[in-house]
């Protein structure tokens, strides 16, 4: 009895011992805590540890405007009404300009900050706005006004418009919001001559892409839009099922943190930008997800009039980076990894989010083949909050890869990329240079083409901030992120593929027509808004300001589905600017 | 058929005999057997690493073919080899975080069991509080406020490493042992021999160690096999919701590639759907008949039906 | 007897609070609810923080901080979700009616099919009929809840409607997009496949429940008596193997039931179904103190809740502890 027992002991024991060896000798990697950055050995020559980082400060200041400012003057159609019946008039403008200055909470003040004053000029229907310096972005403003009468206090409307927005000046108007679904019916005093087709519009949220899929499938929605991915379009093969796939304004890139950490070192960046194969990445990973996607050589930008050279081509240069190296003092140490001399080996951190199939597919391509270059590149990854709402901004990793929406304005080059904007203690950790680039001749040409009304003066200056990106390999631009709308064609008809790739997504859904005959059009949802205030956090969401804002606010300007702004019928002409 | 029972037969013979006896679990054993054997081998036996491409682009969803036998998933990765190696983490798993759940339980158990009183009521209800709560909150929960203590990270690892899921499962683990173990206990220390033992002057220690613990083999060992099997689902609901061991740039495991079979439901890449949920089916499938058999064989009562 | 009861529910109270107690320090270091809602607002203001931490009581004192928030618990003064302010209760009370539905009628199906499976197999152990019914049900425990969810939501919902044109059960949610108020018809039509998915694993789980105990029951030396007075295998069954079988799954089943509750998560993911798993799955993601601790304060209860039943219906029916 003892001795079955002892050897069915000594049996387990040999299985157990036998898994461990061979575990041991797969080579498994742990990952590094998401908490504490990797501490390195003493001997480094940049600032690592999160609380170094706080030290670095930056000694640029932004140019001082010379321009006295200038007056855009808009002319309001005098048949634009809302869905009252009341008039659209320069209340309006001035409260929206009011709420999305002052509102605390607001999401964005860049823009409305250079405006001085909102008034009417020779009547209630013509508006004179003076900014205090000359701005090139002005088509961006006032393409959402909010109904002044809809708020007690347009100088803080954060407490209005928790779960419904009552005011419309566009064909639909809001009938009812809940947490599962948003109903939108003709709004019958819209003045344009492109009313609504269908009689309701209902847009329900899916939990994920899994059920978003069957949903249409099944015939419980009409139309989805999801975010595109490889095996998409064998999951929603169908007959009744047809799909445009457009690239838009989306585009994915590598993002390298410059501020502390191994990559402050610029020879280092560079060295590791340079043995990066883009194109083998673009082949394995992107090729598959749409075979018309294109491989980004511009920048942070996508194709359009800004973007028309190649400054990132010719990126990878194993051999250059290799040179590089060891031409600075840089050897492979016993793993086989760079260090420099009396250095350690500096451990880099990427981070994705989690549960994005592609970026972890794309991480298990890309790191063992960095690894064989010699950089020692873990996967350091984090849920989507974690992710955009603590590491980026806190800039509290190495190397970040995520998407980015463009608007049609490259303004937003500016509030990313110039070095005033790099968050630190100096300007309160406030800032969306997330990298932390700090190059004061690139700054310049940014702050100059937000100031410069002339397009083509304005491209040069972007591309020569382009040409700074590709030469500080700041970035590794990718690839251009498709839109995708598939719909039901026995079920909704029309111009459904007609706004797909504009900033504002499917905003012509008032033009589609209902083909099955159930009096109803209905549009899937990814994500869901938790509260509807379009100025404040809860419109930090696309699938916010698409579901509800932007169907019901009236603008100046409409994005194009080419990328460009062309005005609406809110105006009767295009406003005209005056530099003073 | 009547055979003659040799009435010398002692209880470890009669329990072999009824576990053969089931034929589903002889099955089981062998099937295991042979997928631990293959496992283990895995450097030989899998035909390319965990994250090798089996050739260069296009290679991504590539049905099964010669090149790559389960066929390849969205970035050409072969199926085969990488549920080789899937099976082998969550395997390591399985057993690693039953061994430790088992230890520790019996001990809890035995000790609650002999001693009672307060200390036996105090376990009794904690552990039935804790069983009671929804399993999936309960191993969220607890993983991330294990996670949040960081003078037990140099213990239990990082949050998105193996040994931090072993010891996660092994903390849920413990309390079903314990109560088993109890359980016999129980029933055990109104027997004669104990009291004997008790008679005699046996300190409780030796007694608990001696006697209880190894006349308890039976159930313990259908502890631990439920417990193994209890670990791997565990394991892969976690990997479901995302909680698992981290894909990125290291391993795998049968959580994580049945994880990745939910996307490929729809796609029609059934290879991805059909082998990843079928090894883990047959894996508990096979530790269950086990388990079942183990039970029925080492269950004292049914030596007296005969 | 009320003896009895009436100390088990006194003990009930105290240990509902410790147990909240002890959930309210691991959500606290956990999910670190002060970094959760400055994640969901960056630009909140001082006082709205302030007023956050003092109505969550997330003072630096974990036990003052508990009593604080318990304070505001028990007034009703119920703190609001930290993304876009939204209530809580109204939210809770909808998640518990969708799944206090899908669960009883989920269990009301599961069990009483799977008594009936248990008994047909019980009657000739060892037979085909026995291995067919115990296979099976092996197969359904260890096919894990994802698994079979979505492969019948492939199914039913989408081949489905590929070949017959209408989908027979929907996919996902409570009501058909675009619909508003209450129709009966079109909830039991959504709540079909989340309930065939959880009765499938009830079922498997009480089918084998009931015939061990009703074997159990059948070889017992009492029921040897009964055969051997003459009576006929039907009544014996029936009058004696039956209601002496039931007795052990009865207090399995009220434990069971309390577990509803919460765990049905997977399938409600699944299904999108918003009942308290999805609730809970959410609120815990963003990091959603005063969405989980209602919550748990919810599942605490009902699990103590059913406990006690449990206690109460096994004492009533063991005679020994009746008479105590």
């Amino acid at each position: 009895m003892r001795k079955t027992k002892k050897a069915m002991k000594f049996a387990v024991g040999l299985v157990a011992l036998s898994f461990v060896a061979a575990a041991c000798g797969s080579g498994e990697s742990e990952t590094v805590s998401t908490d504490a950055p990797a501490v390195e050995a003493p001997g480094v020559s940049y600032p690592t540890a999160l609380a170094d980082c706080e030290n670095v400060t930056y000694d640029y200041a932004k140019p001082e405007s010379t321009s006295s400012g200038m007056t855009v003057t808009y002319d309001i159609a005098p048949e634009a009404v809302w869905e009252d019946g009341s008039p659209i008039t320069v209340a309006d403008f001035k409260g929206t300009w009011d709420a999305a200055l002052n509102t605390p909470g607001s999401l964005s003040t860049v823009g409305y900050d250079q405006i001085t004053s909102v008034e009417a000029g020779s009547s209630d229907k013509q508006v004179v706005a003076t900014f205090k310096s000359v701005y090139a972005p002005y088509k961006g403003l006032f393409g959402g006004l909010i109904k002044a009468s809809a708020v007690k206090n347009t100088a803080d409307i954060s407490g209005d418009f928790a779960d419904f927005i009552p005011y419309s000046g566009r064909a639909y108007k809001m009938k009812s919001w809940s947490k599962d679904q948003v109903v939108f019916v003709p709004n019958d005093k819209y003045w344009g001559t492109d009313k609504a087709v269908v009689k309701k519009v209902v847009m329900v949220p899916k939990a994920d892409q899994d059920t978003e899929i069957a949903s249409i499938k099944a015939g419980e929605v009409d139309f989805i839009y999801p975010q595109y991915y490889a095996g998409i379009t064998e999951a929603v093969a169908q007959d009744n099922i047809t799909s445009s796939v457009q690239a838009g304004g989306d585009y994915e890139a590598f993002y390298f943190n410059q501020k502390c950490g191994p990559f402050a070192d610029p020879i280092f960046r560079a060295a590791f930008s340079m043995s990066i194969d883009r194109e083998a990445l673009f082949e394995q990973i992107y090729i598959p997800i749409s075979a018309t996607g294109v491989l980004l050589q511009c920048g942070p930008i996508v194709p359009g009039p800004f973007c028309v050279g190649d400054e990132f081509a010719g990126s990878f240069d194993a051999g250059g980076a290799e040179t590089l190296l060891t031409d600075n003092g840089w050897a492979k140490d016993g793993d086989g990894f760079w260090a420099k001399a009396g250095e350690s080996a500096p451990a880099i951190r990427w981070i994705i989010n989690t549960g994005n199939t592609r970026r972890e597919s794309t991480q298990a391509y890309l790191i063992p083949l960095l690894q064989a270059a010699g950089f020692n590149v873990k996967a350091d990854n984090c849920d989507a909050a974690c992710y955009f709402q603590k590491r980026l901004p806190a800039l509290d990793f190495d190397m970040a890869m995520y998407i980015s929406t463009a608007p049609p304005d490259p303004a937003y080059l500016t509030g990313g990329f110039v070095c005033d904007q790099i968050p630190f203690a100096g300007n309160k950790n406030v800032g969306q240079n997330s990298q932390g680039w700090c190059n004061t001749e690139a700054s310049d040409l940014l702050y100059a083409a937000d100031a410069e009304t002339d397009t083509a003066v304005r491209a040069a200056n972007i591309k020569a901030v382009l040409r700074l990106m590709a030469q500080d390999h700041v970035l590794l631009p990718l690839f251009q992120f498709p839109k995708s709308g598939f719909w039901r064609t026995d079920k909704v008809g029309g111009p459904v593929e007609g706004e797909l790739k504009n900033y504002t997504a499917f905003i012509n859904f008032h033009q589609w027509t209902d083909v099955d005959g159930d009096g109803q059009i209905v549009i899937g949802a990814e994500q869901w808004p938790e509260c509807l205030n379009p100025i404040t956090e809860c419109a930090n969401s696309s699938w916010m300001v698409w579901t509800t804002a932007f169907p019901v606010s009236p603008g100046v300007w409409a994005t194009t589905n080419d990328g460009d702004y062309v005005i609406t019928n809110l105006v009767t002409g295009e406003p005209v600017v005056t530099v003073l | 058929m009547s055979e003659i029972e040799l009435p010398t037969l002692s209880p470890r013979r009669m329990a072999l005999r009824r576990f053969v006896g089931h034929k589903a679990a002889v099955a089981s054993c062998v099937v295991l057997g042979l997928l631990v054997l293959v496992v283990i081998l895995s450097p030989l036996t899998a035909r390319y690493g965990v994250n090798e491409s089996v050739r260069k682009p296009p290679n991504s969803f590539l049905p099964p073919q010669k090149i790559a036998w389960f066929g390849t998933d969205d970035i050409g990765r072969d199926i085969y080899s990488r549920l080789i190696y899937g099976i082998r983490v969550s395997l390591i798993i399985g057993l690693f975080s039953a061994i430790i759940a088992v230890a520790v339980g019996c001990v809890v158990g035995a000790v609650a069991g002999f001693r009672g009183g307060f200390f036996d009521d105090v376990v009794m209800r904690v552990t039935d509080l804790f069983l009671a709560f929804p399993f999936l909150v309960a191993l969220l929960v607890v993983r991330q406020t294990l996670g949040a203590l960081s003078w037990l990270t140099p213990l239990v690892g990082d949050m998105s490493s193996v040994r931090f899921i072993i010891f996660l499962l092994a903390f849920f683990g413990w309390m079903t042992v314990a109560r088993i173990v109890r359980g016999q206990v129980l029933s055990l220390k109104e027997r004669e021999f104990i009291e004997a033992a008790r008679a005699v002057g046996a300190s409780r220690r030796y007694i608990i160690l001696r006697h209880l613990v190894p006349n308890s083999i039976g159930p313990i060992m259908v502890a631990l096999t439920f417990s193994v099997v209890g670990a791997i689902i565990g394991e892969a609901t976690l990997a479901f919701f995302g909680y698992g061991p981290q894909a990125g740039a290291g391993t795998t495991s049968l959580g994580i590639l049945v994880q990745a079979a939910k996307g490929a439901v729809q796609s029609g890449f059934w290879w991805m759907v059909v082998f990843p949920c079928a090894a883990l089916v047959i894996i508990s499938l096979c530790i269950n008949f086990i388990g079942d058999a183990l039970r029925d064989a080492t269950d004292p009562r049914l030596d007296m039906g005969h | 007897m009320l003896r009895f009861i009436v100390r088990r529910i006194a003990w009930a109270f105290p240990t509902l609070l410790l147990v909240t107690f002890l959930v309210y320090v691991a959500l606290r270091l956990g999910t670190n609810p002060v970094n959760s809602y400055l994640r969901s607002n960056p630009r909140a203001s001082p006082e709205k923080i302030a007023e956050y931490k003092e109505l969550n009581g997330l003072g630096s004192n974990y036990v003052f901080g508990y009593f604080n928030w318990l304070q505001n618990f028990l007034t009703f003064n119920w703190p609001r979700s930290i993304k876009g302010s939204r209530e809580v209760f109204p939210a809770l009370k909808d998640a518990l009616a969708n799944s206090l539905r899908l669960g009883v009628a989920a269990t009301v199906v599961g069990v009483t099919i799977g008594l009936g499976i248990g008994m047909f197999a019980a009657l000739h152990p060892g037979g085909r009929r026995d291995v067919t019914v115990n296979t099976a049900a092996f197969i359904g425990i260890s096919i894990p809840p994802y698994i079979s969810a979505v492969l019948l939501q492939l199914l039913f919902a989408v081949y489905w409607s590929r070949w017959f044109g209408e989908t027979l059960f929907p996919t996902s949610g409570v009501y058909p997009a675009g619909h508003i108020g209450f129709n009966p018809v079109l909830m039991i039509k959504h709540m079909a496949l989340p309930t065939i998915v959880v009765a499938i694993q009830i079922i498997a789980v009480y089918s084998r429940y009931m015939r061990s105990s009703l074997l159990d029951v059948l070889n017992s030396d009492y029921m040897r008596t009964a055969r051997s007075k003459g009576i006929s295998e039907r009544r014996i069954l029936i009058r004696h193997g039956v209601r002496n079988a039931l007795i052990p799954i009865v207090t399995i089943a009220a434990l069971d039931v309390g577990a509803i509750v919460g765990g049905l998560i997977i399938t409600e993911n699944v299904f999108d179904y918003p009942g308290m798993g999805v609730y809970f799955l959410k609120a815990f993601g963003d990091g959603d103190f005063p969405l989980m601790m209602p919550w748990m304060v919810l599942i605490v209860a009902s699990i103590l809740l059913f406990n006690l039943i449990a206690d109460v219906t096994y004492a009533w029916l063991d005679p020994r502890i009746r008479l105590e």
